[in-house]
């Protein structure tokens, strides 16, 4: 079966996967990176601050084969006393 | 005395005290060995159980799959550990008990097994406190699955598994073999493949540990302690047989 690598960013800050995984397929590779963007996403999401956090795949000659990410904005509005 | 009986003994020492007596009333127990291949059924769900397994050589694991296919594993039982003592008084498996490693099992019917706690109630209750002890683990891995992030529950798995190695005199200083694939440590802690190799490599990455052909290599205990927020008190190890901060000192 084929290994595949999943790099992440966090922001600025890149995780290179430099040891991979063997899965059975493109399509497993796919369904395990959005499974383990989900799971960070829930993580990171309510630490503070904008996030932008990205989940790369490569195939066994660090191919690209599929990119997937998650934003992460927050706006505060202060109501208004009196109004 | 058998080997896999010294095994049993080894473990029972480190929870209580077990006389010259007690050693020969084990001793006793007649033992069936067999030999189990990485991945083999030892238990399966739903069986009913004439028999205690004791692991001699290796590691066996308890799990339970769901009707989708998604696997859940327990806990991990190195060598001396009898993991389905409850099936004594509980005959129906409620989950499977498998070989995490090529493994030597050796297996006391349970009849023999409640022979030798009427004659030796000490015996009896020193193997209910191992049973007891066994629950303790389970709340410690619920308290990390239900409150704990990834690489926090990713270090309190190795702080346990190199405590349990110690106190099973498996380990070698600051290194013991641990059998886990990539997806064992997924369905371990209940996180995605992929998620569960980041956190590997992010422990890796911190120098906290290593990880590398089933051998885990302590870097920094005090800070992979530290990070889990290990307390082994709920091993309920005897402070006298083991050390109780630094493993390595067991």
């Amino acid at each position: 079966m084929p290994r595949y690598f999943v790099d992440f960013t966090h922001n600025d800050t890149e995780i290179v996967d430099t040891v991979g995984q063997v899965l059975d397929s493109e399509l497993a590779a796919r369904r395990e990176a959005v499974k383990a963007l989900a799971e960070i996403s829930a993580e990171e999401i309510p630490r503070d601050g904008p996030l932008l956090l990205t989940a790369t795949v490569f195939n066994e000659s660090r191919k690209t084969i599929f990119v997937c990410s998650v934003r992460f904005d927050f706006e505060v509005s202060h109501a208004q006393d009196g109004g | 005395m058998d080997n896999a009986i010294r095994s049993l003994i080894f473990r029972l020492e480190t929870i209580g005290d077990v006389t010259a007596d007690d050693r020969a009333a084990l001793a006793s127990i007649p033992l069936r060995i067999a030999s189990v291949p990485k991945g083999g059924e030892i238990v399966a769900d739903g069986e009913m159980s004439t028999s205690c397994c004791l692991v001699v050589d290796g590691y066996i694991y308890r799990s339970k799959m769901r009707p989708d296919g998604k696997r859940q594993i327990f806990s991990l039982h190195p060598p001396g550990d009898i993991p389905d003592l409850h099936s004594l008084h509980l005959p129906r498996m409620d989950h499977n008990l498998a070989a995490m490693s090529d493994c030597t099992v050796a297996r006391l019917a349970h009849a023999d097994v409640k022979a030798v706690i009427e004659e030796r109630p000490r015996l009896g209750s020193l193997l209910w406190r191992d049973t007891l002890i066994d629950a303790a683990a389970f709340r410690a891995w619920m308290l990390m699955l239900g409150a704990a992030e990834a690489l926090e529950r990713m270090a309190h798995l190795f702080c346990e598994a190199y405590t349990r190695a110690s106190m099973a005199g498996l380990n070698e200083g600051n290194t013991f073999r641990l059998p886990l694939t990539q997806t064992d440590l997924s369905d371990i802690l209940g996180i995605s493949l992929v998620h569960a190799n980041r956190t590997l490599q992010d422990l890796r990455s911190r120098g906290l540990m290593d990880f590398d052909q089933q051998v885990v290599t302590i870097i920094h205990w005090d800070h992979l302690r530290a990070l889990a927020q290990f307390d082994p008190s709920y091993l309920h190890y005897l402070d006298s047989r083991v050390g109780r901060i630094d493993p390595a000192k067991m």
